[in-house]
């Protein structure tokens, strides 16, 4: 099988060439098959929106290859922009902002589906209520406008509006993290429920390890730029290796640790390093890094099917080197 | 001894909106108390209104005591006297109520010299020392900086420096660890774990974090359309909940140890 999507060796380095060059991805590569749910975990300014802004054309690459649906999408034109368009969707964190604040929410479903030639317009009214109902709301909220649903409500149409027309691939950025507990884990179910029945391929962004966990399959996790860890959603805590996920996976509060965790004290974050000249991103915070750290690169290995690593010095041992 | 203690108290904004309703509680010296529920609950309406720190068209009802005086009844000088002395706050983000276009640490200056502190160098050696204390060693360059030159992260910990300068009794903290990365919360969290053991300050938090809220708190209320529906030790909130509303809170919470979710 063909991955859907594809980034061999991707960077984007803001202000290339200038004094002021940030890369904000590098060398990242990353398959994900049709039907599988993928994860970009990370804290803030590692680089995963960034990811998603350029497979989805928002950004352009400096160096490496996008490939989607069996094409090198890296530097193509308008026209075959518009028609990836059609093959990729995106949902964002805030749904609020992705609605005409007087567009009335069917109109918002109808727009999609003919727009993107899925239906004639008589027929749109029809199938946006159907999607309505396959986002479990009640096809009456069509009539509302933005403002008089609930942000969970909301985000359930722009899901609604993204799947209609039938793409390839969703990018979920962040696209539970502004709703409350209550809606984000019904938001969540719902996901699930319809990558299954419809066979979906979701490549999910986020901040939140356990709401990442809870959806994908595949995980991969991001620290300054680049992939330190790929691994199978299952793994995550016994079979992973990377000090920095093991770092993400200790950062989690969860409402059962009361007394029993220990927090080490740092004062370093991702903010203050992760753009050494040389050596490993995460040299400077990592307990375990040595001098082979501070000079060499590590590269991303395969240490099972699909675990990768990127690390010198990776704690689930065993299988490296 | 008791620091705060609220009876039958109620926050209406406007004549309409009743933000708070009919909320009675009891705080002693020490504890660390978490106040959690979504948004809209009334937790940070609550938290302001222990401070006199509500907008104007609110109006409070019931009885507001901290250190055993009515809060209602005091004077705006008194109350300012109060605020930074015995009673400090922290928000979701420093950053966000920090002068822009002003360095840290001549922030930092003009608030010790409101509260009576005299001469720069004075000013400065205490700035240095707080810094020091929540772990910001190079305290030189984060007084020199504006604020938007700190990470996150060093922005909440001069918050938490400055809030504590004055070795105030209680800290109030808004959605202290809202803002921040996962990494840099359990970080901040750490800090005021320290407040308590090093200096005894009860703390008051507010927070959507349920996982945060468990973790530092000996007692947790629960907030729903403004009542305070649950309040008790965190262990028999978590394991015991007595109330609908806080079983369904704590089902929803998406936890690492939780099963991949399957349609």
């Amino acid at each position: 099988m063909e991955p859907i999507l594809e980034l061999k060796n991707v960077s984007k380095i803001f202000g290339a060439g200038t004094a002021h060059e940030v890369p904000a991805v590098r060398d990242v590569s990353l398959q994900v098959m049709p039907g599988d749910s993928v994860g970009i975990v990370g804290e803030s300014g590692c680089g995963k929106s960034t990811v998603a802004r350029m497979v989805t054309k928002l950004t352009d690459i400096t160096s490496g290859e996008i490939w989607f649906d069996g094409e090198n999408i890296t530097r193509i034109g308008e026209k075959e922009t518009r028609n990836v368009y059609r093959k990729i969707q995106m949902v964002f964190q805030d749904p609020y902002s992705v609605f005409s604040p007087r567009m009335q929410v069917g109109t918002f479903l109808e727009e999609g589906l003919v727009h993107f030639g899925i239906c004639s317009r008589p027929e749109a009214r029809k199938q946006a209520a159907e999607w309505m109902e396959r986002v479990e709301l009640s096809p009456e909220l069509m009539e509302r406008l933005p403002h008089q649903l609930s942000g969970g409500q909301l985000q359930r149409v722009v899901i609604a509006r993204a799947i209609s027309i039938r793409p390839k691939l969703i990018i979920l950025d962040e696209a539970t993290s502004a709703l409350d507990v209550s809606v984000q884990k019904q938001v969540l179910k719902l996901l699930v429920r319809l990558q299954k029945e419809l066979n979906l391929t979701y490549l999910f962004i986020g901040h939140d390890l356990a709401v990442v966990r809870s959806l994908c399959e595949r995980i991969a996790v991001m620290y300054a730029g680049q992939i330190v860890e790929v691994f199978d959603s299952e793994d995550l805590g016994h079979n992973t290796g990377h000090p920095y996920t093991q770092k993400l996976l200790g950062s989690v509060f969860s409402i059962h640790d009361r007394n029993q965790k220990e927090i080490q004290l740092e004062t370093l974050s991702m903010e203050d390093s992760g753009y050494e000249k040389q050596g490993c991103v995460y040299q400077k915070r990592c307990p375990h890094a040595t001098e082979k750290c501070r000079t060499e690169q590590p590269v991303m290995e395969a240490c099972g099917t699909p675990h990768r690593i990127a690390c010198w010095h990776p704690l689930c041992g065993g299988h490296h080197h | 001894m008791e620091i705060l203690k609220l009876e039958h108290a109620s926050i209406t904004y406007d004549g309409v909106k009743d933000a708070v309703r009919d909320v009675s509680l009891s705080v002693e010296e020490g504890q660390i108390v978490g106040i959690v529920g979504e948004s809209g609950s009334g937790k940070s309406t609550l938290l302001h209104s222990i401070l006199g720190l509500l907008p104007r068209g609110a109006a409070t009802k019931g009885r507001f005591e901290l250190f055993g005086k009515d809060i209602r009844s005091m004077s705006e000088k008194d109350l300012l006297r109060m605020r930074g002395q015995d009673v400090a706050m922290i928000f979701q983000d420093t950053g966000r109520y920090m002068n822009p276009i002003s360095r840290v640490g001549k922030q930092y200056t003009e608030f010790l010299q409101v509260h009576g502190m005299k001469s720069k160098q004075e000013c400065r050696e205490v700035e240095r020392e707080m810094l020091s204390r929540v772990h910001l060693h190079d305290a030189d360059r984060v007084l020199h900086s504006y604020p938007f030159e700190l990470s996150g992260g060093m922005r909440q910990r001069v918050g938490i420096a400055m809030a504590m300068t004055l070795r105030p009794k209680l800290l109030l903290a808004d959605e202290p660890t809202s803002a921040l990365d996962v990494t840099v919360q359990a970080q901040v969290v750490f800090e005021m774990m320290e407040l308590r053991r090093k200096y005894g300050t009860t703390i008051i938090m507010v927070t959507h974090n349920m996982g945060v809220a468990a973790y530092m708190s000996d007692v947790i209320g629960v907030m729903q359309h403004g009542k305070m529906v649950e309040w008790g030790k965190t262990e028999d909130v978590i394991s015991h909940p007595t109330q609908e509303y806080t079983k369904a809170l704590l089902g929803s919470i998406v936890e690492l140890g939780d099963k991949r979710m399957t349609g």
